[in-house]
């Protein structure tokens, strides 16, 4: 998630559209998928932003069908994580979603830890984390499950490493961003 | 010319996706979006003149 990002002019090509549609949106959430690109010194990076509501799932379905690795967010406040990655859950359904249409490469970020409780607290994302493994591997996914924290309404771990997360050991450098995706035949 | 990758991002409602792909696209229009949502669920509100700061020094 840590990305030096080189912000390509095409990331705001579409403004005119999306304001168009703005007001709409504030009211409903992300109802179809929206394209957005960056550069990494690496790669350049098209992300598509799918809706989460399980009205929109034909989008979420075209969306994750041109990707080659998921970045599945996973809000870490206590119930909305359990809730969302058990059954019936949306996050599980769009993981479950990504290993059907062949999507191997996917990435967790565990976000709004900020928020809550306890700012930060390393306990709480490893509890998230442990969530997320097992439903991945319920899923299907066999691999070890790549787990980031973050703040995204500060940008903690997003764009810049958070010094608010010292006991981080995700990487910090996006392995999903710098080695090859993969996707099943 | 370096490789693409094309990512979904996905998620529940109100995970938070739009929030993350503000900060890192920094995307005025999309954080005024994501600002408003939490606003909407009556979460973290207090944040919302942070958004809104934010976007405007966009």
């Amino acid at each position: 998630m840590y990305v030096h990002c080189e912000l390509a002019t095409t990331a705001r090509a579409g403004h005119t559209v999306q304001v168009l549609d703005g007001e709409h949106e504030r009211r409903t959430g992300t109802a179809e998928c929206k394209l957005r690109s960056l550069r990494t010194p690496h790669h350049a990076v098209t992300l598509i932003d799918l809706p989460g509501a399980a009205q929109h799932v034909d989008a979420t379905v075209s969306g994750i069908a041109a990707a080659q690795a998921v970045l599945l967010v996973v809000d870490s406040a206590v119930g909305a994580c359990e809730r969302s990655l058990a059954k019936g859950g949306q996050a599980r359904e769009h993981a479950l979603l990504a290993y059907m249409l062949g999507v191997r490469s996917v990435v967790v970020a565990v976000t709004k830890l900020d928020a809550g409780a306890a700012p930060y607290s390393q306990l709480r994302f490893e509890e998230c984390v442990a969530v997320a493994a097992h439903c991945l591997k319920l899923v299907g996914y066999a691999d070890r499950t790549v787990c980031v924290p973050c703040a995204g309404l500060i940008g903690d771990n997003v764009r810049t490493s958070s010094a608010a997360m010292p006991w981080c050991a995700a990487p910090n450098k996006p392995t999903c961003l710098r080695s090859e995706p993969r996707r099943s035949a | 010319m370096a490789p693409g990758i094309v990512v979904a991002v996905c998620g529940d409602s109100r995970s938070g996706k739009s929030t993350i792909l503000s900060q890192l696209l920094a995307d005025a229009v999309l954080a005024e979006t994501a600002g408003l949502q939490a606003a909407q669920a009556g979460v973290r509100s207090s944040r919302l003149a942070w958004v809104r700061l934010h976007v405007r020094a966009l």
